[in-house]
């Protein structure tokens, strides 16, 4: 019963700006009571993550802590400078707020939906993979294609040029080569001779 | 002294003009005495920014308030290495250091040179001063470090004033690598403007052949190695400060760092393709001008606050400067390739597509494609929010994946690179370099799976790493066994001298086994452990095979900060293994609490402990302990990677020439001609590879 009561003050003080009254804002708000209930009855009291659920975990890492001062993801949140070096405040009610979706039942994909409705497209850690965004994906694996397809064709030019290269190398001068055939005769001659 | 600071500054700005404008002129009319000038003044600047950056410590060490950045960043009971280090803490005096480290380099490159490459050095000692001059600039008119503050008395007149007091430094810079990592970080990124002033002055100049990449590869490797250290000392700072159990979080700024540092990289191998074949002239000048390029974007992102990045604090509208600047040194490369490219040209054949030079035609490309991901992944956020008005983030996950998978390709090159043969390698020299290297990697690769590792790429990640390790050993075990063959030495004494007689390919496989030590490193992060657990004394927390037993907590002071410390006990499988000290410290004159972490290192493990502060749900002091395998390996990696490169800049050893009596007769037969003569019997030192 504590425990209920608790959550219940939690949720309102969450940071998020309250929704217009409605009849499901009303059934939302006990959902979320019960379903924060039935978490904090399993967390132990003692433990400073809210998050408990593993599922809720693994989204708490896809979405950016929205405090505006640690660049962090809500699940990894730790803070450096704050009052205390663990999750922020702002952390602290996302991590909760994803709990209670989990706990909802919410699809991981309909939470970073509603998430970015509430926040706009920079709470995802990642760029969305459609629209433009896409691009911000597929030109790191593009680029290099193109640009190894690239390098194939200068390698195959390359190739072809030592193909067609003459064997001897670079002109010899007839004044070096006379020289130089002179001398190896002697010393032939000399090996000859021994 | 500060007005003592702000003329050395001027000056130190008239005689880099100077040094432009006369050794353009000198160039031009062929005027040798003018050019010697030229030089004089470019030398000069050294000095002159010498006395400003003593003229700034000055104010630090006497603790002289009278100057807003001395307010700004230090404090009476700041202990001496801070204040020493407070010179770099914000915009201002960051940009002067940057600027006196690059005129230090300037002094000893036209120092050192000043005998020597008549027709080059006029056209370096130009570009040098020409980028001297716009920091200058910077520092005399856009960030004057020497700023004194003033206030206005009862009737308005306005004073000269010196406060009691500083603001103190940024607690998150009170730790020792912050003392080390920007100097060295900096010493990186002035360092490239070396080789590009040579790159840009070979291409002015029209000077012939490869000589300005023989002249500027150890200033080459000198930048590198300390980017190379300034990016790991950063990680180590970012691992033992920041209290959040990592060392690398793909932040714009870590980031920055990283760009030129990667096409210094392919720089430093595509050279060797020139050297040895005289071929991709045009791609390493460009490699370069990048290169450079990338470090000044790399200030741009730092400082304008273009991207959102928690090294916020030396943001401002200074960015404009850099914008501008990287536009005028685009168009000067691009002005001086377009005239001159027929100077660059090469004569490129490639005869075979399994060689050393295919190799690294490949090791280049997959450098940029890794550059262009982490620069591209950087600035998305910047092109979304233009184009789409809206702006999105692009965290650490998004570079992972990314960079990941052309990560470990490139660890596959660095293996597969220095056993192929310039021009051809056959297959059967193939199959008898590789089938041990590569048989013993896929052997360590099950005993990590039988150890744990399940992660795809980390699994790969240790098996290129033993299979390169491999290869780098065999290339040593090779060398010196036929060494050892002919002279009969010790197989170790073989290595030694192997390695001197070519330090350059040797060095650098130091470097390599170095690299694949950090990826080992990185390769245990699948398996990193947290918990965060709120403890009362007597209270445990257990993670992997260690308990933690809060055994007190209790406050030290001194003048700085205040600290909050927690006494831990570590047992281990049960026996007590050693204490940890972790603290909060609160630092009295910013009014900011930091953290220090407690970490317990080995080769095997790091066992990390941060103590959080009080739990703001229950009030509590909390822990938060991690468990981080391998970590260790990167920080000694880096000693490696540095090694490696020291063992490179050292000279070739020359082949001795031993006295010896020729015993045998010579051919005339003669016995009155079998006098002593001197023979070379050691061969001549390997070629650079």
């Amino acid at each position: 019963m504590i425990n209920s009561f608790t959550a219940f003050h939690r949720i309102q003080k969450s940071p998020y700006p309250p929704k217009p009254f409605s009849v499901s804002s009303v059934v939302r708000l006990i959902l979320h009571a019960s379903a924060a209930a039935l978490i904090l009855t399993a967390v132990p009291l003692n433990s400073v993550r809210a998050q408990e659920l593993p599922r809720a975990k693994a989204v708490a890492k896809r979405v950016m802590c929205m405090c505006g001062g640690c660049q962090d993801s809500a699940g990894l949140c730790s803070h450096p400078g704050g009052t205390f070096s663990g999750p922020c405040e702002t952390a602290r009610g996302m991590q909760r707020d994803l709990d209670a979706r989990v706990a909802r039942n919410e699809s991981d994909e309909a939470i970073l939906q509603a998430y970015v409705e509430q926040y706009g497209p920079t709470v995802l850690v990642e760029p969305p993979k459609k629209g433009f965004d896409l691009l911000a994906w597929v030109m790191p694996v593009l680029l290099p294609l193109i640009a190894l397809v690239l390098v194939w064709q200068v390698v195959r030019r390359w190739k072809q040029k030592a193909a067609l290269a003459p064997a001897g190398g670079p002109p010899i001068d007839s004044q070096f080569l006379a020289r130089v055939q002179n001398e190896s005769g002697r010393e032939t001659s000399k090996e000859n001779d021994e | 002294m500060d007005i003592l600071g702000s003329l050395a500054l001027l000056l130190a700005l008239l005689a880099a003009v100077y040094a432009v404008v006369a050794g353009t002129v000198g160039i031009l009319t062929r005027r040798t005495l003018l050019t010697k000038s030229a030089r004089n003044a470019g030398m000069a600047v050294f000095a002159l920014v010498t006395v400003a950056v003593a003229c700034l410590e000055y104010f630090f060490f006497t603790n002289d308030f009278s100057l807003a950045y001395v307010v700004e960043h230090s404090n009476r009971a700041l202990p001496p290495y801070y204040k020493f280090a407070s010179l770099w803490a914000g915009q201002e005096g960051s940009l002067l250091l940057w600027t006196w480290l690059l005129s230090g380099y300037a002094f000893f490159v036209l120092f050192l040179n000043r005998k020597r490459h008549p027709e080059l050095m006029p056209y370096v000692g130009v570009v040098l001063a020409g980028v001297q001059t716009f920091f200058l600039t910077l520092n005399n008119f856009v960030a004057t470090p020497f700023q004194v503050i003033a206030s206005a008395n009862s009737a308005g007149v306005m004073h000269l004033a010196r406060l009691a007091e500083g603001r103190g430094l940024n607690p998150l810079l009170q730790y020792p690598e912050m003392v080390i990592h920007p100097p060295m970080l900096y010493l990186g990124y002035t360092g490239f403007t070396v080789p590009f002033a040579f790159a840009l002055a070979a291409l002015l100049g029209r000077y012939p052949g490869e000589k300005w990449i023989h002249i500027t590869r150890r200033w080459t490797m000198i930048a590198w190695c300390f980017q190379s250290v300034g990016i790991l000392l950063g990680a180590h700072w970012a691992y033992a400060v920041l209290g959040w159990g990592g060392y690398w979080a793909w932040d714009p700024v870590e980031n920055a760092s990283l760009l030129p540092w990667i096409t210094g990289t392919a720089f430093l191998h595509s050279v060797m393709m020139q050297e040895k074949r005289g071929m991709m002239k045009v791609w390493n000048v460009w490699l370069v001008f990048t290169t450079f390029m990338l470090c000044i974007l790399g200030t741009l992102l730092t400082r304008s606050g273009v991207v959102s990045s928690v090294h916020a604090f030396a943001q401002s509208s200074i960015g404009t400067w850099f914008v501008v600047f990287l536009a005028i040194v685009f168009v000067v490369c691009f002005a001086a390739y377009w005239k001159n490219r027929d100077y660059l040209r090469s004569d490129n054949q490639l005869d075979s597509l399994v060689s050393r030079e295919s190799s690294f035609l490949f090791n280049n490309l997959i450098l940029l494609a890794a550059c262009f991901a982490v620069l591209w992944g950087t600035l998305f956020p910047v092109l979304s929010e233009w184009v789409q008005g809206s702006k999105i983030s692009v965290g650490p996950p998004f570079f992972n994946k990314v960079n990941v998978p052309i990560a470990l390709f490139l660890l596959l090159l660095t293996g597969v690179g220095p056993l192929l043969a310039w021009r051809k390698t056959s297959f059967d020299a193939l199959k008898r370099n590789f089938a041990w290297p590569l048989g013993g990697g896929l052997l360590a690769g099950v005993i990590a799976f039988i150890l744990g590792f399940r992660d795809v790429y980390a699994l790969v990640c240790l098996i290129l790493s033993v299979f390169v390790t491999l290869t780098i050993a065999s290339e040593f075990y090779r060398g010196a066994r036929v060494i050892s063959s002919r002279d009969g030495s010790h197989l170790l004494t073989s290595v030694g001298a192997l390695t001197m007689r070519n330090t350059r390919r040797y060095g650098g496989y130091i470097v390599h086994f170095g690299m694949v030590l950090v990826f080992i490193g990185i390769a245990g992060t699948p398996l990193n452990k947290d918990i965060q657990k709120d403890l009362g004394i007597g209270d445990t927390l257990k993670i992997g095979p260690y308990t933690i037993l809060c055994q007190n907590f209790d406050q030290v002071a001194n003048g700085n900060y205040q600290s909050d410390r927690a006494t831990l006990e570590v047992f281990k499988n049960g026996k007590s293994d050693m204490m940890l000290y972790p603290e909060r410290r609160f630092f009295l004159t910013s009014q900011i609490t930091e953290t220090m972490v407690a970490v317990q290192s080995s080769p095997l493990r790091d066992l990390y402990v941060v103590y959080a502060g009080r739990s703001p749900e229950s009030g509590r002091p909390s822990v938060h302990a991690y468990l981080l395998p391998l970590v260790k390996w990167i920080w000694f990696g880096g000693i490696v990677v540095v090694l490696g490169t020291i063992l490179a800049l050292i000279p070739n050893r020359r082949t001795a020439l031993v006295l010896r009596p020729v015993t045998e007769r010579s051919w005339t037969g003669s016995i009155a001609d079998a006098s002593p003569a001197m023979g070379p019997i050691a061969s001549r030192a390997e070629g650079h590879d």
